[in-house]
This record gives structure tokens, sequence and C-alpha cells, in this order.
């Protein structure tokens, strides 16, 4: 499936990327994994360009990386290998007064890290062992939870496909009963549009399933509005109302498809929390946002950034809640919520390096905001 | 509000009509908030020989239905402002119009008997049946017949 060199799972040897630029260290690692524990494919990179590459040719399963190297400095170095290969397994090398940045990496998508001083073959081993098999189940999950998502938009997307069904079934009567050409061509123009729309739907539903990730595009946040809409209008139900704000203008790079997935967890939990109806407002700002509670802080980046807003007028989330809404199983739908929407949404969006915020009011409603690095390319959008 | 699509004044509501015009068998208004569907959907009924009214949401149909009155009106449910079941409880609740059929078509799963108690005489799920004219014929003339029975 897909462009990239496929993975056998049956495959037991790991491959092993080591990104470190201070050459003792390196075949002082080096060594160590070839003294005993299972057999590791182990490949070698000084710098980051060189290792984008060696991430480009043949992706490893796991990356052992040094954040300070002499292209790169710190988390950006974790982000760019993120970026570049989201799927792999990152196990980050730190100093000994590092557990801050160690940290913060572990937020930004790092599986686990190895201080320099302390390492010794089997520890080293069993980093990167758990590190693979974590990061493989985060991965399944992402696609778990998609299956979810498309699950609960197939009651709203039949709901519009009916619509262009009894579109192209009444235009193909009028064109069976036309009395002259004129109005059997007008009929005609009719029936093509209904299938236009039905092909713009199913091409959604399937942008969304796409797999594997990491289509990355650069696109206009304001087409990634857009394209969602159908979709997004497709399973709200009449009483809530669909509010448009302001759409800044902005490029981002991300997979266009794993936005969707982000978008429509944080509309379809818009919907569940208005049982009764409401708004659900929807908006891009430029900036950070600057709303009660940040998980992934994308602060210390540099650049620009675009914010995209959902908020509705529902039932608000109970404060006890929020600081653990973000993990895994936690839900505020009790059997009806399986708990991964928002745990999905909080890893998509690290991938795209990005930052997510929430405030909620008992009551009155809750916002959640999806803070983008803009892109400054100039590189034409993609479909 | 979209436009009407006849001038009311133009046709006799009596059916004594000019030498040579067709008969209208009657005004329908269309409610649906999906461009196309109406569209379709107007045109089928006119091809069929009704005078058709077209609004996009419950609050436009109420202006129409104030300037002309329709003899039914056809409703999809699930729309934006006031949605279907919202339009037949206000159709119901004003004397004036309260005698105007109201059929509720829908692409989704609905609560029938809850539209029953609103007030509507007929569900219909699209994609609509062929015979969509013909049912709505009957309705006017007070047959109300089974929709899945079309």
């Amino acid at each position: 499936m897909g462009s990239r060199p496929a993975r056998s799972s049956i495959r037991s040897v790991l491959r092993l990327l080591l990104v470190e630029d201070d050459q003792a260290f390196s075949t002082f690692v080096t060594t160590a994994l070839g003294t005993g524990g299972e057999p590791l494919e182990l490949r070698t990179a000084a710098d980051l360009s060189e290792a984008l590459r060696e991430l480009g040719d043949i992706p490893p399963d796991a990356v052992l990386l040094d954040l300070n190297l002499p292209d790169s400095q710190g988390l950006a170095t974790l982000r760019e290998v993120l970026a570049a290969c989201p799927e792999v397994a990152v196990v980050v090398l730190t100093g000994l007064d590092d557990a801050a940045i160690a940290r913060a990496a572990l937020k930004l998508g790092a599986q686990d890290w190895l201080v320099k001083g302390e390492l010794d073959p089997a520890v080293i081993h069993r980093a990167v062992r758990y590190a693979v098999e974590r990061k493989k189940l985060t991965n399944s999950l992402v696609q778990v939870q998609k299956l979810e998502v498309v699950g609960r938009l197939a009651t709203g997307v039949a709901h519009e496909f009916n619509n262009v069904l009894t579109a192209i079934l009444g235009s193909a009567q009028l064109i069976e009963e036309a009395a002259n050409a004129e109005a059997k061509a007008s009929a005609l123009a009719l029936l093509r549009r209904a299938a236009r729309q039905g092909t713009a739907l199913s091409r959604q539903l399937l942008s969304l399933a796409r797999n594997p990730p990491n289509n990355d595009a650069i696109v206009p946040v304001s087409s990634l509005i857009d394209n969602a809409l159908g979709l997004i209008q497709a399973v709200l139900p009449a009483s809530i109302q669909l509010v448009i704000g302001e759409i800044v203008e902005a490029d981002v790079r991300l997979d266009p498809g794993q936005f969707d997935q982000v978008l429509l967890n944080l509309v379809l939990n818009a919907k569940d929390a208005m049982p009764e109806g409401g708004t659900l407002s929807l908006s891009v700002t430029s900036g950070r946002g600057a709303l009660g509670q940040t998980v992934i802080d994308a602060g210390e980046r540099g650049g620009s950034f675009a914010t995209v807003l959902v908020s509705d007028t529902g039932t608000g989330i109970d404060p006890s809640l929020l600081p653990r809404l973000f993990d895994p199983f936690v839900t505020t739908k009790g059997s009806k919520g399986t708990g991964l929407g928002l745990a999905v949404v909080t890893e998509i969006v690290a991938r795209f390096g990005g930052a997510v915020q929430v405030e909620s009011r008992r009551g009155s409603g809750t916002t959640f905001a999806i803070i983008l690095p803009t892109s400054t390319s100039t590189t034409p959008a993609q479909e | 509000v979209s436009a009407v699509r006849k001038d009311p004044a133009e046709i006799d509501r009596k059916g004594s009509t000019d030498a040579g015009a067709a008969l209208p068998r009657g005004r329908v208004l269309v409610v649906d908030d999906e461009d196309l569907v109406r569209l379709v959907i107007a045109r089928k009924l006119q091809a069929y020989g009704f005078e058709v009214q077209e609004a996009r949401d419950g609050v436009a149909a109420l202006a129409v239905i104030h300037q002309a009155r329709p003899d039914l009106i056809l409703s999809d449910l699930n729309m934006p402002r006031s949605n279907g079941e919202r339009l037949c409880l206000d159709v119901k609740r004003d004397p004036a119009t309260a005698q105007i059929p109201v059929l509720i078509m829908t692409g989704g799963p609905t609560d029938e008997a809850r539209m029953r108690a609103a007030g509507c005489v007929g569900i219909l799920y699209k994609p609509l049946p062929d015979e969509l004219c013909q049912y709505i014929t009957s309705v006017m003339h007070g047959e109300r017949l089974d929709p899945s029975g079309v």
C-alpha cells in the first residue's frame, strides 16, 4: 500500500539509525549493540541532513537521536525527524542534566530517552525494542480510531448520498419524459451536476480513509476547511447551526487526510456535547491561540502559526477531567465513547509540529484550538 | 426567500382557465436547503403540471406561504434555521394555514411517530419514488396513501 517501501511485520531484525556527531560515542554505541542482545541492522548518520537522507532511503524501525548536531539543535532536530518519518520510533539521547528537554521530547512524539552517561548494551536494546513496539501500537491506534470516525460518519453520509440519488433519479426521469431536445439537455446538465456532487462526497470519504499516512502537502488552510465542510455538514443534525467565522489566508504543511480526521473528531465531540442543539463555530485565526490549557507545546518553536478554532455551545467538560482529557481511554461519553478521539488528535497534531489547546466552561460550551505551524514555501497547493 | 415561480395572480384558483391554458394541478411548495435537490423536484413537479414555489428552509417557507398559500408543502426534514418538523408545527398552529397538508422528506432514519405528531400527513424517504407526482395528487385530494405503497 502506498509509495513507501513495505515494512514486513515478519522481518525480525530491527533496523536502527544512529544519529550522532560525536564519533567516539557513535563507536561506543555501535560496539555495545554488536555485543549480545537481539541482532540489529545499524546505520549511522553524523548530522541531520545525512539522517534525513537515510530516513528517505529506507525508513528504519527506530532512530537513536542526539538532539544537538552540527546542523540542528534541540527539539527542532526531533521535529525534523518526525516530520520526515512520522511512523518511526525515536529514542532521544540526552545529557545528564537534560530531564526537562527529555520530557518535552516525549510530548512531541519521542518514545523514550537515554542518558548518555548511563548506557549499557542491555539498556539500549531494551529501550529500542520497547520504543518500536510502543510506536506500532500508537500507529495502529490512529488507524483504528479512523475507522471509528468513518463509522460515525456513515449515517450522515448516507443521508447526503440519498440527496444526490434523489437528484440523479429525478433528472433521469426528466430526461425520459422530456418533451424536446432543450428540456432533455437541461435535465442532462442536472444529472451531471448531481453525479459530480456524489463524486466529491466519496472523494472526501476516501481522503479520510487514505492509508498510509504521511501524504504531506502544502495546502492553504482555507481549502482544508472547505474540503471538510461537506462531511461536517453531513454529520450535524438540523438542530445544530454551523457558523463559519473568519478564515485567515495561510499555508500549512500536513497530511490533509489526517487533518480531516482531527477536525471531524472535534466536530463529532461538539455534536455529542449538544444533544439539544446549539451552535458550532469554526474559524481560523493567525497566531498561537490563547486558550486555558495547552497540550503539546509549540511555544518555543519560532515561525508563524495558524489556529483552527472549533467551539460548541454544549454541556462543557467537567474541570476535574480536563488534565486527563487527551489521555487514551478517557471519555466523557460513558459506554458510548472509546476515549480514543482526543488521544489521536494529539498524536496527529504532534506529527504536524503543532499544538492543541482547550478551554471549557460547564453549561456554556467548549473550545478546542489546533495550532499549526504555517509554511512559508511558495510551492503550489496540491488538490 | 426563493422566487415564486409564477405570479399567483395569473392562476385562477377555481380552475376556470383561459382558453388553451392547461388546468393547473395545484400549487406545491418545495422546501429543501440542497439547491440541486430542490431544483430537480421542482422541475419534475412542473413537468407534471403543478405550479411550484420554492424555499430554502422553514423560515423562508413561512414567508412564501403567507405570500401565496400552497395546496401542499413538500419539505425536507434536516435544514438549517427552521427544520421540517418546526415548519410543520408552525403551519399547523396557524388557523390560516393549518389545513395545508405537509409531506416530510428525509434521507436518513426518522422518528415517524414524532413527525406524525407534528402534523405531517406522510413521510417520504430519499431517493424519492418515481411516482412522486401521483402521490402528491392523491394527498391533495385527501386520499392519504401510504407512501411506502407508492
